[in-house]
C-alpha cells in the first residue's frame, strides 16, 4: 500500500477532510443496512466484502440522497459513535463518478441515538449517462470506519452496498 | 469532528487484451469494466496503470459479472 502511495502521489486520491454533524439521520429505513452479528469467512465473492449487507433501496444517478449504517450489533447497550473517522467509495464506484456528497449543506451525520451514521451520494454530471447504470446496474460499496464511546474506545469498519442503476 | 471521505480516483489502465482506458481506484483495489476481448480478465497478471507496470492478483467479477475488481502491488 505504501508503494502505491508513493507511485501515485497522495494529492492523486480524491479525498477531504469534511465537518461531520449530529443530529437526526434523514434515510429511510429502505435507505439504511442493518449491520448484522458476522461469522468469520474468508474471501470475497466480488471486490466487496461478502457479507457486507445491501441496502434495500436502489440509487438512481440522478439522486441526491442519504445512505444509513446500523452500527447497532457491535456497539453494547450504553456504547454510541464517538467519532466517524474515514467514508471511503469502493473502486467500482471510482470508475463510474459514484461520490460521496462532500456540500458541507449536505453533511455525513452521526444520529443523535448514536447507533447510526449517514452519508449522502451523488453521480458526477459526466457519468449521468453511464452505460454502467442500465439494467441491473452495479453495486457499490460504502465504507464507514467509526470510533466508539468505549473506554478504550474500539474502531469499527463496515461496508454497505448500494445498488446504482436508473430507476 | 472532521471525517475523511475519500472518493477514490480515475487512473488510465491498461491491460493488454482485457482493457484500456479509465478505471475506478480506492485503497488498492481497481475496479474495471473489460472493452478487449482477447484474453479472460482472471487470467491477466501484469498490467500498466498511468505508465507505471504493476502485477494483478484477486481478480473477480463483480455480482452482475459485467465488470471486475483486482488488488494490485506497483513493480519495481
Amino acid at each position: 500500500m505504501l508503494a502505491q502511495l508513493i507511485a501515485f502521489g497522495v494529492e492523486g486520491l480524491i479525498s477531504d477532510d469534511v465537518e461531520v454533524g449530529t443530529g437526526t439521520v434523514t434515510a429511510g429505513a429502505d435507505q439504511t443496512a442493518v449491520l448484522a452479528a458476522q461469522t468469520a469467512s474468508g474471501g470475497t465473492t466480488s471486490g466487496l466484502p461478502i457479507d457486507a449487507p445491501v441496502v434495500k433501496k436502489p440509487f438512481d444517478p440522478s439522486d441526491r440522497a442519504p445512505y444509513a449504517i446500523d452500527f447497532t450489533v457491535h456497539l453494547a447497550d450504553d456504547e454510541t459513535i464517538a467519532e466517524l473517522r474515514r467514508i471511503t467509495m469502493s473502486a467500482s464506484g471510482a470508475a463510474v463518478g459514484v461520490q460521496i456528497d462532500t456540500d458541507p449543506v449536505r453533511p455525513p451525520l452521526i444520529d443523535t441515538g448514536g447507533k447510526k451514521a449517514e452519508a449522502w451520494l451523488i453521480v458526477d454530471d459526466a457519468f449521468q449517462a453511464n452505460a454502467a447504470f442500465s439494467g441491473a446496474g452495479i453495486q457499490v460499496g460504502i465504507s464507514f470506519l467509526i470510533r466508539t464511546s468505549a473506554d478504550p474506545y474500539r474502531e469499527y469498519e463496515r461496508t454497505i452496498i448500494v445498488v446504482v442503476r436508473q430507476g | 469532528m472532521k471525517a475523511t471521505v475519500d472518493n477514490g480516483s480515475r487512473r488510465r489502465l491498461q491491460i493488454g487484451g482485457v482493457f484500456d482506458g479509465f478505471c475506478g481506484l480506492s485503497r488498492g483495489v481497481i475496479a474495471f469494466t473489460p472493452n478487449r476481448f482477447d484474453k479472460r480478465p482472471d487470467q491477466a497478471r501484469v498490467a500498466l496503470i498511468d505508465d507505471e507496470a504493476i502485477r494483478l492478483s484477486d481478480i473477480k467479477p463483480d455480482a452482475g459479472g459485467r465488470s471486475y475488481t483486482a488488488r494490485f502491488e506497483v513493480l519495481e
